[in-house]
Order: C-alpha cells, then structure tokens, then sequence
C-alpha cells in the first residue's frame, strides 16, 4: 500500500491495532495482524495473525493464519493454521494442516485434512451418466 | 491551452521578479497562457469558470500546496481539466514534492515535459474533492467504511483517510492511483522513561468509502491539513479521476 515503509510500520499491509475495536464484516486482500477487538468476520485471501492482546468475536476466512490470542467464532483456513500457546478458540477449527502448541486451549469442533470445501466438485448431470450407463448394457 | 493561478501572497517584490521569470521561460518553452492572480474578489472557483469559457484545457498553479488544494476542491465538475503545478513562494511544498514537482523555475521544465498520471482524489459529502487526507482528533467518533464495518478507537487516538500526504506518516506517501484510502489509526502510547520516545501503536487499512459519524461532542476535521469543516461527512473515493502534471521524481 504503502511506497516508502515508515519505521513503525510491518510486513502486514492491514493492521488493527489495540487501541481500535472492528463491527462488522471486515475483509482485506494481502496480510492481515489483528492486535485489537473485531466482532464479527474477519476474511483475507492471505495471511492472518492474530496478536496476544487481541479479542475476536468474530468467524475467520483466511488461506493461512497464525492464532495468539482469543478467538470466539468459526475459523476456517485454507492452508496453514498455527495455533500457539497463548491462544484461545471457542468454535469450529477447519484447516488443511494444523499445527498446535502446548498450553493453547481449543473448544470445538476441528477438521483437518482435504475438506469437502477444498475437494473438486464432480458436476450432478456426469454422476448421473456414470450410473446410467452400465444398466443400458 | 494553459491558465495560470497566482497566489495572492505572491505579491512581494522578490516574488515579482520569480514571476517575470516564470513568465518568460514559460513563454520560451512554448507553454504561455493566461496569468490571472487570485484576489478575494476573485477567488479561484471564478477563475476555474474564467478558464473553462476561454476554452483552457491545463491549470497551472503558482503558488503552495494551499493553493493547489483550493483549486482541486471546484474541479469535480471538470473532470477534463489537467492541473499542474510551479511550487512558488512560501511553503508548504509537500505535495509537489510527492507529485515529483521542483520549487520555482525549474517546474516549468516539468510542465513542459508533460507527464501526465490520472490520480485519485476524493470527494466530500459527494459536492467538493479533496487531494490528499482528512484527519480528525481528540472527539469520540466512528469511522463506517465500505458500508460494511465500523471502527471506534479512544478519543485520544489520531485519524487520517489518506490519498496521498497525511501528518500521522510523513514520510509514507500512499499510492493515489491504487483506487482506494488508506486509514489510519495512532495512539500515543507512554514511556516509563523520560528519554524515550513517545511510542506511536498504528492501525491501518484500506477503505473505499467512510463516513465520519462524530459520536457526542462536535468534531472538526481536517482537510488536506488546511480547511477545516464540521462532521459527519461521507468521504468517498473517485478512482483515476483528475489528470495530473508530475515529475520523474514523484512518489508513487
């Protein structure tokens, strides 16, 4: 966003710092750090991390993401999502890889792997024609 | 064809002959056009109607970043209109420095060149444009953006919608060809220690549109670090809307 990076600004492009409380559907397209309060969702097509000192009451969209803080809501991750000590999540975790460390503390339902989300669709008209065709012999 | 602005406070000798020889390298490079000098009589929406019925196609201002505020501010109506600038006199230059622009006489240089970019610029309460920021502190207030979320920070943090220049980051000029603001949150965080340096804790993010809704007390914003006006206000961005005269050095 910015051309000429000032000293007290990071890598992430997007950032809510703690002094700063988010409503609503907050939606970012590069990285995303989260120091502050956010209700309600919270999405970005890159990387999301969210800080110790954060307070989310809020669904997460993100393709990666590394949690620090407390989470209370849905957190969806396409890629990578990293779960350190300090965290606390209150919901569904899905991720393709999840990686947990000790001391973080985890409610809710967690999908990990290839989900139904990320598999290829097969269109319903060729799963039809599949089925057709061994009984028309 | 080119019109020329003059700043009423270019009216001191020393900037006399600045102006003689503005007039004669202009003149030299093929650029000449009529010079009318801003009065509070006629102000610069008059001249910006002067120019348009002589069939000027290049505003050039002589003069601050003021000046080339003012003037940005009544040309939502002229979207054709290209604007250039011949930093002149006392400062600020902030802008020309972002627009790659020299002080004085070399800018006619630049002009000449003629390197035209269409920049961002924002529009207030969908009547006026503005150039560069809006900047509000000290009063409760919430920032809705994009007609999607809110954003409440403590009264003693700093706001900015930014296009281009903002006070909170000097140094970083944004990207006004990116087609959206950049806003900015700074807080003033203490020290323990005397020496140190007040830490500054930033927010920022990207934001088409924002409405200022101030929350109790009055509040008075800022616009473009010099005319001041009453919330709330409904600021959006108009993308690549105004055709700008810069230089090879600009910062973006």
């Amino acid at each position: 966003m910015f051309k000429n990076k000032d000293t007290t600004s990071t890598s992430e492009e997007t950032v809510i710092g703690p002094s700063v409380t988010v409503e609503g559907d907050f939606g970012g397209e590069g990285n995303v750090l989260v120091e502050g309060t956010v209700k309600g969702s919270i999405k970005t097509k890159q990387n999301l991390r969210i800080a110790p000192t954060a307070k989310i009451h809020a669904s997460l969209e993100a393709q990666s993401a590394s949690i620090a803080g407390e989470v209370r809501g849905n957190v969806r991750i396409k890629d990578l999502l990293e779960v350190l000590a300090t965290a606390h999540i209150v919901g569904d975790v899905e991720a393709r890889t999840l990686t947990v460390a000790s001391g973080a503390s985890l409610n809710g339902k967690i999908i990990v792997g290839e989900t139904h989300a990320t598999a290829p669709e097969v269109p319903l008209q060729k799963q039809n024609h599949a089925i057709a065709r061994p009984s028309s012999k | 064809m080119h019109h020329y602005f003059i700043d009423s406070s270019l009216a001191t000798p020393r900037s006399a002959k600045d102006l003689a020889r503005i007039e004669t390298r202009v003149t030299d490079l093929g650029i000449k056009g009529k010079m009318t000098r801003l009065t509070p009589l006629h102000d610069v929406a008059s001249c910006i109607r002067d120019a348009r019925m002589s069939n000027a196609d290049t505003l050039v201002v002589v003069g601050n970043d003021q000046l080339l505020s003012r003037t940005i501010r009544h040309l939502r109506a002229h979207p054709r209109l290209t604007v250039g600038m011949i930093p002149l006199g006392t400062g600020p230059f902030l802008f020309a420095r972002a627009l790659g622009l020299p002080e004085g006489l070399a800018a006619c240089d630049t002009l000449a060149a003629r390197r035209t970019e269409m920049l961002d610029v924002g529009s207030l309460n969908e009547n006026e444009l503005f150039f560069s920021s809006v900047e509000m502190a000290h009063a409760p207030y919430t920032l809705e953006c994009d007609h999607a979320f809110r954003v409440q920070a403590d009264p003693s943090t700093r706001a900015s919608v930014q296009n281009l220049l903002s006070s909170l980051l000097p140094k970083a000029a944004d990207c006004p060809t990116d087609g959206r603001f950049t806003v900015l949150f700074a807080s003033p965080v203490s020290s323990r220690w005397r020496r140190t340096p007040r830490c500054v804790q930033h927010t920022s993010f990207a934001a088409r549109a924002v409405r200022i809704v101030p929350s109790a007390e009055e509040l008075i914003v800022t616009i473009d670090g010099f005319r001041r006006v009453r919330a709330p206000l409904i600021i959006e961005i108009l993308p690549r809307h105004l055709a700008v005269i810069v230089g090879k050095e600009r910062t973006f």
